[in-house]
């Protein structure tokens, strides 16, 4: 007897499961079209009944996982918050690339797979320009900060004790503390009274100043992990200071080195907010162009350059991992 | 002559703040030591001795505060690690864990800029000699503790230094594995008749490798001897404690006999022992130190024996340890060996005996 | 505890022996910088540079005399290095000397070009190259740092002070007034109502409602990416990273697609189900600036909370279940005290971009200025009157190193 319930049991289940899965998503349908009808008598009438399906729906879907799984509330309460968020986090992104394929120029209606909005992208000259700026801010802006941040970090770790540590240490936290706009309006201030024209140089000095910053964070943290009898060892051995940095200490440390100045790199290209303020006219960056753009209209042809940015985002995140794995 | 390595009246203090305290450390206080070319020295000390600050002052990673160190009669002073003819085995290795088995032994002689071949070829040799051969292109975290000791060994061998400093280098190995490195160490040593600076906690392996030991304190110096010295005649109490196992009876000296030196405890009973410092005056309050092996338990009393009650009796294999309570209360353990099978409980708990010790055999130290 | 004392033996060896090893590489760099000028004005005509403002300045002269004074550089820093290398005092003194020298040129350059990035730039080198030579190896490796973010951070920090104790005069310039009306004027009331006050409440409430709901949710989503196996622990990870190093902006204006009235949402209602014809009005409302909070700032809450989790040893908690702690008491008493940090760290991540937060009102919430960032951009870029702008900026600064300070208090950690 007991055996014939035990195989009845999963399949009334998934029986279960099943309704009240269309018992949720009808319910927010439902309670969608509640919000387009809302004040109407059955806009009120559909959202009071379709509140209800969701949420009867929710627990005996949630009874029958429990069920079938032997899931406790609390863990599937943890799984459906996860998959949600996630599906949160990627739906806007998701939309955006497909968007960038669609060949309807106004609207989301979708009329056709076009790569006419790319194609429009790489004849734009004001793009093409925007995009040499920002890769010059970029590369210079990471290697002037990856050295300066990098020998900051060596200061603060190897010198426990120096006159003026404790001021450097804060002074260093502060670009990451204080938000960007406020480094943004102060920065302009600086340049204008100074009489400092705004260009591409103005927009890297900025740069720099909040990238020393997360480099120096990110190679602390890796310098106070090595094991300094390494560099006695070495020297132990015959190698004299320059030998011991070369051979010992920077190798140990590359892996830091690299991830700071990938960060840097990537905090350069994205920002927005510091360049928008102390960028002159002629040297705009991308996210800059990209915003004026925004500005004048939703166009297939920014989802297209948003969507070419969030895959050199991707490419950048994926490279700096593979590089830390190695 | 010259030793290997002099040490003459050094002294490390660390600044205030540093080592986590308020007031300054004097880490190695008034140190000398004179080690012979060839030997096999070890500093033997509780942690916090001063023995690894003692090595790193050779080494040169700390500069003496005063004194002078003298490496073959050449002076250190002012001369950094790279340059000194010395070489170190780290307590935890310090292997470079970005470069090969091969290139972290070819290090040093690539530093002195020898050619490829001579390198790799003694490279080669070196790794033969630690029983490493064909792990070459292993990754130092890819090899056992005890496969790493030997690398770090072979590193610092490699370059055929004057002095081999070691720190602890056997640490971090297992009970079982630690007793074959020290034979193997030992006659390495042996084999390269490099001088040997071995810096240990552990007492017994200083009595089994070393040839010489300095017993190290709160910074002092304060016996340098052979093992058997060390252990026979400890030249005070820290030193009897610290090595081995010892009885201590403290009480003020009687009288002089010779070299003989009596202390009474309570109305009638002697205690008799060697006295080490010359010119001690009856009346100083002295201790007499006695290893528990030393002291001859009897059924039947004899001339000059003093009787005791046993108190415990503890079978350790291979030997039986008693506690014995003297007339006066005082208490002293005793080893007997078990030769016999009938050894293993001549005496049982409550049991009147008598114990009795050859004079020489206890020595009278000075509080 | 071994470690520990290993590290602060070894302080006083690296202290006397760095400082060759510092020097080096600082006076390899000046030297490379030295050679590179050098090089480029040397084959201008041959690789056609860009040429940068010194060299735009320096064509005023003769073209040996730029030659000249690169060579003077180098071979000066050249000899100084060999004979610092070998310890000579001379070369101490000279490079010290030089050091003013080069001060002293770059002030003099600046009275001749007005080009004061270069001058900044010369004595920024003089500076890095006294201090090594001072001796102080700390010094040396923190000046570079130091100097860029004194000069191009802290200075001007406190001209934004400055200039908001001034006045914006008719034309829109700043005149120096040494008044705190734009104190008094945004703590004050306007036409009967606190209308700074009331964009500053907005801002921190707006702020706190989004870190209290990206913890909310944020730390379950932690949590469970924790608890998942190896391999898919890092996928998932990295899932919640690439919103993380996504620009900003991008990822706001994918809200925008979605939301507008031609958008997706609005498409679907109107054309796939044709439930109404006229949008619902979805973008340019507080709803959205929220949302778009919201989707930004998730990720910054998840990675830091993650790490402490990750950290977390397990077994405490099933020590705790082992005590008779039921899971509300095992979280309260195991699991949230030590992954305070990590919340802290989060939250420190989240609130101040939020309260600081411009593309987003100004993207997602309209013209209308509903939050502080608004307000900085439209007091600097439409209405010019900078004092104020400047002394908004200043309370904002202010009042965000105050929470900062507080959460490290209660927290007592580094981020």
């Amino acid at each position: 007897m007991t055996t014939a319930v035990m195989t009845r049991r999963p399949a009334w289940y998934w029986m279960i499961l099943g309704f009240s899965l269309f018992l949720v998503l009808g319910g927010v349908m439902g309670l969608l079209y509640a919000v387009v009808k809302w004040g109407t008598p059955q806009g009120m009438i559909t959202g009071a009944a379709a509140l209800l399906a969701v949420l009867w729906g929710s627990y005996q879907g949630m009874r029958a996982v429990r069920a079938l799984t032997g899931l406790s509330w609390g863990e599937q309460l943890l799984h459906l918050n996860a998959y949600l968020l996630l599906l949160f986090l990627y739906i806007p992104i998701v939309i955006l690339v497909v968007y960038s394929f669609n060949a309807s120029k106004r609207g989301a209606v979708w009329t056709g797979l076009t790569l006419h909005w790319y194609n429009v992208l790489f004849h734009d000259r004001a793009i093409g320009k925007a995009m040499e700026v920002t890769l010059w801010v970029g590369f210079w802006s990471t290697l002037i900060s990856t050295i300066f941040g990098t020998l900051a970090a060596l200061a603060l770790e190897r010198f426990p004790r120096f006159r003026g540590r404790l001021p450097f240490d804060a002074v260093l936290y502060l670009p990451i503390i204080i938000p960007d706009i406020v480094m943004a309006i102060s920065t302009l201030l600086f340049f204008v009274v100074l009489g400092m024209p705004l260009s591409r140089y103005t927009i890297l000095i900025a740069h720099v100043a909040f990238n020393i910053s997360y480099v120096a964070v990110v190679v602390r943290a890796r310098l106070a992990d090595m094991d300094a009898t390494l560099e006695e060892a070495a020297m132990d051995l015959g190698a004299d200071e320059w030998r011991t940095f070369r051979f010992i200490t920077l190798p140990l440390l590359m892996p830091g080195i690299v991830a700071g100045a990938l960060m840097a790199f990537t905090l350069s290209l994205d920002d927005f907010v510091i360049t928008f303020f102390v960028s002159g006219p002629g040297s705009t960056t991308l996210p800059v162009r990209v915003y004026s753009m925004i500005r004048l209209g939703v166009t297939p042809e920014v989802n297209a350059i948003s969507a070419l940015m969030l895959m050199g985002s991707i490419s950048l995140l994926l490279l700096s991992l593979a590089l830390q794995r190695r | 002559m010259t030793y290997a390595v002099e040490l003459i009246d050094v002294v490390k203090e660390f600044p205030p703040g540093e080592k986590g305290k308020a007031k300054g450390v004097v880490a190695v206080d008034h140190v000398t030591l004179r080690i012979r070319d060839g030997e096999f020295f070890s500093l033997l000390g509780p942690s916090g001795c001063g023995k690894t600050t003692t090595l790193r002052l050779i080494a040169g990673f700390e500069t003496p505060t005063e004194g002078v160190i003298r490496i073959h009669g050449r002076d250190m002073t002012g001369i950094p690690p790279y340059r000194r003819p010395v070489n170190t085995v780290f307590q935890n290795y310090a292997l470079f864990p970005h470069m090969t088995v091969f290139e972290n032994v070819a290090f040093g002689l690539r530093m002195s800029g020898l050619p490829k071949k001579e390198i790799a070829q003694r490279v080669e040799e070196a790794l033969a000699m630690v029983q490493l051969s064909g792990m070459e292109h292993r990754k130092p975290r890819q090899l056992s503790g005890g496969q790493q000791q030997r690398v770090a060994l072979a590193r610092a061998l490699v370059n055929r230094p004057e002095v081999l400093l070691l720190d602890e280098p056997l640490g971090a190995l297992d009970l079982k594995l630690r007793k074959a490195m020290q034979l193997e160490l030992k006659s390495l040593q042996q084999r390269v008749g490099i001088t040997f600076v071995y810096v240990t906690h552990d007492q017994e392996e200083a009595l089994t490798m070393s040839d010489r030991i300095a017993v190290m304190n709160e910074g002092k110096v304060l016996q340098v001897g052979t093992p058997v010295e060390i252990y026979e005649q400890p030249a005070n109490r820290f030193v009897a404690d610290f090595i081995g196992e010892t009885n201590f009876v403290t009480a003020p000296l009687a009288a002089l006999e010779g070299n003989l030196g009596l202390i009474r405890i309570g109305d009638r009973q002697i205690l008799r022992g060697a006295v080490v410092d010359e010119g001690l005056q009856p009346g100083t309050e002295v201790t007499l130190a006695i290893r528990p092996e030393k002291i001859s338990l009897l059924a039947e009393p004899r001339d000059g024996a003093i009787p005791v009650v046993v108190r415990n009796v503890v079978y350790v294999g291979n030997d039986t340890r008693y506690e014995v309570e003297l007339d006066s209360g005082i208490r002293l353990f005793v080893r007997e060996q078990n030769v016999h099978r009938a050894d293993i409980r001549r005496f049982t708990a409550g049991q009147h005996a008598w114990i009795w010790w050859p004079p020489e055999n206890a020595r009278i130290l000075v509080q | 505890m071994v470690a520990a004392s290993r590290l602060r033996l070894q302080r006083e060896w690296h202290v006397s022996n760095i400082v060759l090893q510092s020097t080096t590489v600082l006076f390899s760099l000046s030297l490379f910088i030295w050679a590179f000028l050098l090089f480029r004005w040397m084959t201008f005509a041959l690789f056609r540079w860009t040429p940068w403002p010194l060299e735009r300045q320096l064509d005023r002269l003769p073209p040996w005399a730029p030659v000249l004074l690169y060579v003077t550089l180098l071979v000066g820093d050249a000899l100084i290095l060999w004979g610092v290398r070998r310890r000579r005092t001379w070369a101490r003194w000279a490079g010290l000397f030089r050091s003013l020298g080069l001060v002293l040129l770059g002030v003099g350059y600046y009275a001749w070009s007005r080009d004061i990035v270069t001058a900044f730039f010369l004595v920024g080198i003089a500076g890095a190259q006294a201090a090594i030579l001072w001796p102080s190896p700390p010094w040396a490796l923190s000046w570079p740092a130091a100097y860029w973010l004194g000069l191009y951070f802290m200075l001007p920090l406190l001209i934004m002070f400055i200039v908001s104790l001034g006045e914006r005069s008719s034309m829109g310039t700043v005149v120096y007034t040494w008044t705190l009306k734009n104190y008094a004027r945004f703590f004050g009331r306007i036409g009967g109502k606190y209308l700074y006050l009331l964009i500053l409440w907005r801002s921190l409430w707006l702020a706190t409602i989004n870190t209290l709901l990206c913890l909310l949710f944020g730390y379950p989503l932690a949590l469970w990416i924790a608890r998942q196996p190896e391999r898919k622990r890092n996928i998932y990870l990295l899932l919640v990273m690439i919103p993380f190093w996504t620009n900003f902006l991008v990822r706001t204006y994918a809200w925008m697609v979605i939301l507008r009235d031609t958008g997706v949402i609005n498409t679907v209602l109107i054309d796939v189900l044709k439930w109404t014809d006229r949008p619902l009005r979805l973008l340019f409302t507080p709803g959205a600036v929220f949302l778009g909070l919201f989707y930004g700032y998730l990720p910054f809450m998840v990675l830091p909370l993650y790490t402490s989790l990750e950290r977390l040893d397990w077994s405490l908690i099933e020590a705790a279940q082992d005590l008779g702690a039921n899971m509300r008491r095992v979280f309260q008493e195991v699991m949230l005290p030590l992954t305070t940090p990590g919340i802290i760290a989060g939250s420190i991540l989240v609130f101040i971009p939020s309260v600081g937060a411009y593309v987003t009102p100004d993207l997602l919430g309209g013209a209308r200025v509903i939050m502080v960032g608004n307000l900085l951009q439209q007091q600097f870029l439409v209405v010019r009157d900078w004092p104020f702008g400047a002394a908004v900026g200043f309370i904002l600064m202010i009042l965000m190193l105050l929470a900062t300070l507080i959460y490290f208090r209660t927290g007592g950690r580094t981020l």
